[in-house]
């Protein structure tokens, strides 16, 4: 085997690792995010109060999981993109601390797109591929 | 800006690669999908290198697909004649004894211009020196010139020369080659000979010293003329 070979067929195992990776990765953290935008709308749909400890700890996790995800999908995303996303959470928590809650619920269903907009962005379907 | 230093140096060094995986060919050899190949390979590389936005392996992941399909592609055309032909086409004869083939030259979709001007390339200006021009698979026309217009050669004349040889390289900007020293049968003594004879006082003055099978030595000093002479020395 020729070290022109072998050097080709590393190179496709570090493309199929990475594709791998970035699919599984996309799945979970963005999911994750989802979830969590999901849960906190629903809870503004759900209950009136949003002044309480419960939901302030709901949007602080929420938070504190994108600041911990933003790093990895730095390496897979768009920098800009990826940005979009923490403003927009940044955004809620201060709308959720001043007591907004006209602009919380519009911020929140924006993160909820950005979440949906990015996992389709990212993800293998056949509107990407063609 | 010290993130784009370290980026364009990490693509520098994965382009360098990639190139060094595709092989040594010219861009006059290369056919014309590998030429775009490299153009879409210098655009793709350009993209994170500027774009701080951009994440490499964005640039990285697309550059090494196209290197790992072009090794596939090229392999397969090398054990597959059909599959060469179908990527790279045939040879097409544009002049034959004939004349020139236009219905040849349709299908090329070149002009009589383009002919004259690549034949003009290869050495010749009259038409009826030619007896058979070839367009090749990379987009160069070859020219097989008419027996009375071809170069004489030794064997035409029939005169009986010796071989020639390749030099041998044994101080390049100097610095002794050894493994060039040792393919010719020499030492290093051999060359302190030639400097002691030469009046030079140190190796690193040589720009050049080369020698032939015929013991023919090319010495020339870093700043001045070269010199040649012969050394019986010399037994290669």
């Amino acid at each position: 085997m020729s070290k022109r070979f072998l050097s080709i067929i590393v190179i496709l195992l570090i493309l199929i690792i990475t594709c791998v990776w970035e699919q599984i990765t996309i799945d979970k953290y963005l999911y994750n995010i989802y979830n969590q935008a999901l849960a906190i709308q629903n809870y503004v749909k759900e209950n009136a109060d949003i002044s309480k400890k419960e939901f302030e700890n709901m949007i602080d996790t929420l938070d504190n999981s994108w600041k911990k995800e933003e790093n990895i999908l730095c390496f897979l995303a768009n920098h800009k993109d990826i940005a979009d996303m923490g403003t927009e959470i940044t955004r809620l928590k201060t709308y959720q601390e001043n007591k907004q809650y006209e602009e919380l619920r519009t911020s929140i269903s924006v993160i909820v797109h950005l979440s949906q907009a990015y996992h389709h962005i990212m993800g293998i379907s056949i509107q990407n591929l063609i | 800006m010290i993130t784009i230093i370290i980026r364009a140096l990490l693509i520098y060094i994965l382009v360098l690669f990639v190139f060094r995986l595709m092989g040594k060919r010219q861009i006059g050899q290369m056919q014309p999908f590998e030429l775009v190949l490299t153009l879409i390979i210098a655009d793709l590389a350009t993209i994170p290198m500027a774009e701080l936005s951009v994440p490499v392996l964005h640039g990285i992941v697309p550059l090494l697909t196209l290197v790992v399909a072009h090794y596939f592609l090229t392999l397969i055309s090398r054990k597959s004649v059909k599959f060469r032909n179908f990527i790279s086409g045939k040879p097409v004869i544009v002049i034959n004894p004939n004349g020139i083939d236009a219905k040849a030259l349709k299908e090329l979709n070149i002009t009589i211009d383009d002919l004259f001007e690549a034949i003009r390339g290869s050495g010749y200006f009259n038409l009826e020196e030619v007896q058979y021009a070839i367009m090749e698979t990379n987009g160069k026309v070859n020219i097989l010139p008419k027996a009375d217009f071809s170069p004489a050669t030794n064997q035409s004349l029939k005169l009986q020369v010796d071989e020639t040889t390749i030099p041998i390289t044994l101080i390049s900007e100097g610095k002794i080659l050894k493994n060039n020293l040792k393919l010719a049968n020499l030492d290093e003594k051999f060359l302190d000979d030639i400097l002691n004879k030469m009046k030079i006082s140190k190796i690193s003055k040589v720009l050049v010293l080369t020698v032939n099978k015929n013991g023919t030595i090319y010495l020339q000093e870093k700043n001045k003329s070269f010199v040649t002479f012969e050394s019986s020395k010399v037994k290669i």
